[in-house]
């Protein structure tokens, strides 16, 4: 071969021949590569040949080389079988490449390439057609391959540096990695395999591209089921740090196994995996907010965990989200009571004033709280209840709040009053972006308890309202005259609900001391009567209703009232006193046949039924009953309680048997009572009867009017009392409507008018 | 002593206040809307028959009436509305007095206009809304025809008969 000119057949032969152009698959000659090379090179067939050899390298990877390499999945069926082919496969295919080592060389030299160029050139072929030619069953097998050398590597972790505080003790006799028993562990061999694969495919340069999907894919959920594991029942610490501490040890170690350290030295992974790692456990932890929320402040450590999780996802409308549906399946139905409603609700305020101090998130997700609560009839007084009773559950949870009332409202003072010069100016933030825009977001700091509840209705007026009947309930009860307690709590109000809210009030505390004045002053001045009497003297201008069921007295307790009466009348001249005879209480003592006497409190009707057998041994029910001016089935039901004190084992009756009352020794009367001046209270029905005829009034001459009209006509043209029954919309609607139904009145297309006559 | 408070006053200042700030009343004598609060309050209670009425919307000093026509005379169930117009010396001047619904009768002209001394010359202040329609009321059945407003009117009263069928026509006629 010394002429530079030959046939061009028969270079093709040679070339074809000595480089296995077409033939089958056969190992190359050092030497025989290397005269090619010099025949091509004297040849002038560089390009040519370049083109050749390339030809014949991808042909043979894409008929031959791959499709063996994809074969060798098709048998996959379970975990270690997956786990075999695939390692078996990437064996298979280095070995199967490293024998076209010589191709490279040889065009390394065609190309005159001073370093290895051809190689890289070739992998990126090779990845194009590996994955053009991907089987379904490969990713599966994928998955096997390396969930069981994670499993493996895990429990060697565990085993090393028993991680996780394994804390049980147990000697660990079966290996979860390998399934086997823990002295033939292969974990070790296993993972062995798996670096050694993995070495041959990175060599390829297809590591990445063929598993990485997987490996993530693996690794995510890794990271869920952790996260899951360790959140599950455990509110009262943090998590954040452990599973920060348990990402790098554990997942970037082995992403470093796997993919090398380079891999995991990127910042993007990194990136990527603390972020999911904060998603999963923001998940996990809005899963549990409820019990979080129910649990606080023992759960406060997630509470804090949350926050800072929140700062870095963007799962607040999703948090909002998930709570308001939880709230509603487990909270606000008709099983859960007022009481363990509002206590959710406070704990929620606690929570998220932790949780995000701009009360923003509070506001969207516990609104339907606020809706439920305003739903529910006897919210007002629950929450009035637990303000001014500190013994309650939720008393305590309130006393926190009270402590710090007179600062708080300080600093709302201040907010209020200088807005504009605040001197906080520098810190101001504008309202979160998840604000609604609707609702005036004030800035204002859900941590104070108080107003938070008050806003379930939005007004103060409805609360206080609410508060004054509490409070008249409690003070007739309160037959000691002692008003210290409630005093303090009504100071307490005041600081809320300014001064005027509660003036009532206050008339009622004063009307209180002052019957205990005028009661002791009159004991002092006044010879001994029978009896002792203490009047509860209430200004019927200032107290609710009471509920003033008429009745007969025996006539020598009213004889001791009238005393009464007339001893107040020289004490306050031009004022007389209206007794209620059903409230109040009676103290008495019943001396009975055996010398035994027995002390009681009781209601005034019964008091009197037992002073009426004082008299006379036997009575019929009837005749009782006239005597009383009392319905007979109001005796009746008392009869019943009559038994109940067992006064003797036959128990006082009132038909045909005789009554076993021997004396009765003593009687303190106490005894509730309005001042004569008003008698035109009326109840809320009565108080909208004297509308009626400006109802009439104005249906005559005005025909037909919707409600609100009517509503606001009374409003400015009848003369209310300034504690007058101020009637609201839906209590006229009612009241109306049931002047409808007298037929008085005609409804129609949402006009009210006068039926025609 | 709180009770010392005269709960009276102390509801009626709160009461005017509250009505003065409505910017028509609120250059109007306090007092005068008062008394015809007073008024309305004791219209509504007396429970007359056949006469009403009632402020005709925001405000206090423009009311709506109604009468309805005496028994025995030719107006009997006869349904009229008249517009009654208070003005800020009330009740040192006389209010204005109005048929709204067109009444055909010897002292009201064909714009309602009511000729009636107590609403002129004869006004007393002691004079109060209920007496007013009391007076108009027997008006209807007892007219002054010695100085009519309208001429036909008085000069038909005579005679009843055709004066009532005359009526009666023109009182559907109103009406559709």
């Amino acid at each position: 071969m010394n002429t530079s000119v030959i046939s061009v057949s028969s270079a093709w032969n040679y070339l074809k021949q000595n480089l296995n152009l077409d033939g089958k698959y056969q190992e190359l000659d050092r030497n025989e590569v290397d005269a090619c090379a010099e025949f091509i090179a004297n040849h002038n067939l560089v390009d040519f040949s370049k083109e050749l050899v390339w030809q014949k390298l991808y042909n043979d990877t894409r008929n031959r080389i791959i499709p063996n390499f994809w074969s060798g999945f098709e048998g996959t069926k379970n975990e270690n079988s997956g786990y075999e082919s695939y390692r078996e496969a990437a064996k298979i295919l280095n070995t199967d490449i490293q024998r076209l080592e010589h191709y490279f060389s040889l065009l390394d030299r065609l190309s005159g390439n001073a370093v290895p160029k051809s190689f890289d050139q070739y992998q990126a072929h090779l990845s194009a057609i590996l994955l053009s030619q991907i089987p379904p069953k490969f990713e599966s097998c994928v998955n096997f391959f390396y969930t069981k050398a994670f499993r493996a590597f895990m429990s060697l972790e565990k085993r090393n540096f028993n991680f996780d505080g394994d804390e049980s003790g147990d000697v660990i006799t079966h290996c979860s990695g390998c399934d086997q028993e823990i002295d033939q562990c292969e974990c070790n061999v296993i993972l062995d395999n798996c670096h050694s694969t993995n070495k041959a495919l990175a060599e390829l340069g297809i590591l990445e591209k063929l598993s990485v999907g997987m490996i993530h894919t693996l690794i995510l959920t890794q990271i869920q089921t952790h996260v899951q594991d360790s959140c599950v029942g455990n509110f009262a610490s943090s998590q954040i740090e452990m599973l920060e501490k348990w990402l790098q040890n554990i997942i970037f170690r082995w992403l470093g196994i796997v993919y090398g350290e380079d891999y995991i030295q990127q910042d993007q992974v990194r990136k990527n995996f603390t972020q999911f790692l904060y998603h999963a456990y923001t998940h996990a932890r809005i899963e549990q907010l409820f019990e979080i929320i129910i649990g606080y402040p023992e759960s406060f450590p997630s509470v804090k965990d949350l926050q800072e999780c929140l700062s870095r996802t963007q799962l607040k409308p999703i948090l909002a989200q998930s709570l308001k549906t939880t709230l509603e399946a487990r909270l606000l139905h008709q099983g859960a009571t007022t009481e363990d409603i509002l206590i959710a609700y406070v704990s929620a305020i606690r929570a998220f004033s932790v949780l995000d101090p701009t009360g923003v998130l509070l506001d969207v997700a516990c609104d339907p709280i606020k809706q439920y609560l305003r739903l529910r009839g006897d919210t007002v007084r629950h929450i009035i209840h637990s303000l001014t009773d500190s013994s309650g559950e939720l008393g305590g949870e309130l006393e926190l709040g009270r402590t710090g009332t007179a600062i708080l409202d300080e600093e709302s003072v201040a907010a209020v009053g200088d807005t504009e010069t605040s001197t906080d100016w520098e810190n101001w933030v504008p309202a979160p972006s998840d604000a609604d825009p609707s609702k005036l977001w004030t800035g204002k700091k859900p941590g104070d308890i108080v107003p938070m509840l008050v806003n379930i209705y939005g007004s103060k007026s409805l609360f206080v309202k609410e508060y004054r009947k509490l409070l008249s309930d409690r003070l007739l009860l309160n037959l000691h005259f002692d008003t210290e307690e409630e005093i303090r709590n009504l100071e307490f109000l005041k600081i809320r609900f300014g001064e005027n809210e509660l003036h009532n009030c206050e008339v009622m505390l004063k009307d209180v001391a002052d019957s205990k004045r005028i009661n002791s002053h009159l004991q002092s001045v006044v010879h001994k009567p029978e009896f002792p009497i203490l009047a509860m003297i209430i200004s019927a201008q200032y107290w609710d209703q009471l509920k003033d069921k008429p009745m007969k007295l025996p006539i020598k307790i009213i004889n001791q009232l009238e005393q009464y009466n007339q001893n107040y009348k020289t004490v306050k001249t031009s004022r007389s006193l209206h007794w209620v005879p059903q409230s109040g209480s009676v103290e008495l003592e019943l001396e009975f046949d055996n010398n035994r006497s027995v002390s009681f409190t009781v209601p005034p009707d019964l008091a009197a039924i037992i002073s009426h057998f004082e008299d006379k041994e036997q009575w019929d029910l009837e005749e009782l009953s006239q005597e009383m001016e009392l319905p007979m089935s109001h005796l009746r039901r008392r009869e019943i309680s009559t038994d109940r004190f067992k006064v003797d084992e036959n128990g006082p009756q009132f038909t045909g048997h005789k009554i076993l009352l021997e004396t009765l020794a003593k009687m303190e009367e106490e005894e509730e009572d309005d001042e004569e001046e008003d008698n035109d209270r009326k109840s809320e029905e009565d108080g909208l009867q004297v509308y009626w005829s400006y109802v009439v009034g104005m249906l005559t001459n005005l025909e037909s009017l919707p409600v609100e009209r009517i509503h606001q006509m009374l409003k400015m043209f009848t003369m209310q009392g300034s504690s007058g029954a101020e009637c609201t919309l839906q209590q006229l609607k009612n009241f109306l409507d049931s002047k409808v139904k007298q037929q008085l009145l005609s409804f129609s297309s949402g006009m009210y008018r006068l039926p025609k006559p | 002593m709180a009770q010392n408070i005269d709960p009276v006053n102390g509801s009626n200042n709160s009461t005017a206040m509250k009505d003065g700030d409505g910017p028509a009343s609120a250059t109007k004598h306090q007092s005068t809307s008062k008394r015809l609060q007073q008024e309305l309050l004791t219209l509504m209670m007396s429970g007359d028959k056949g006469i009403s009425a009632f402020p005709n919307g925001d405000d206090v000093f423009s009311w709506i009436g109604t009468i309805i026509g005496p028994k025995g005379t030719v107006y009997d169930g006869l349904i009229y509305k008249l517009s009654l117009t208070f003005p800020n010396g009330y009740p040192f001047t006389a209010p204005t007095v109005k048929f709204v619904t067109p009444c055909f009768h010897p002292n009201v002209d064909t714009f309602g206009n009511i000729c009636l001394d107590i609403l002129k010359d004869k006004w007393s202040a002691l004079y109060d809304v209920r007496t007013i329609l009391l007076s108009i009321q027997s008006l209807l059945g007892d007219p002054n025809n010695d100085s009519p407003l309208n001429g036909q009117a008085a000069h038909l009263w005579s005679d009843q008969v055709a004066y009532k069928k005359l009526l009666l026509e023109k009182f559907q006629n109103t009406k559709s």
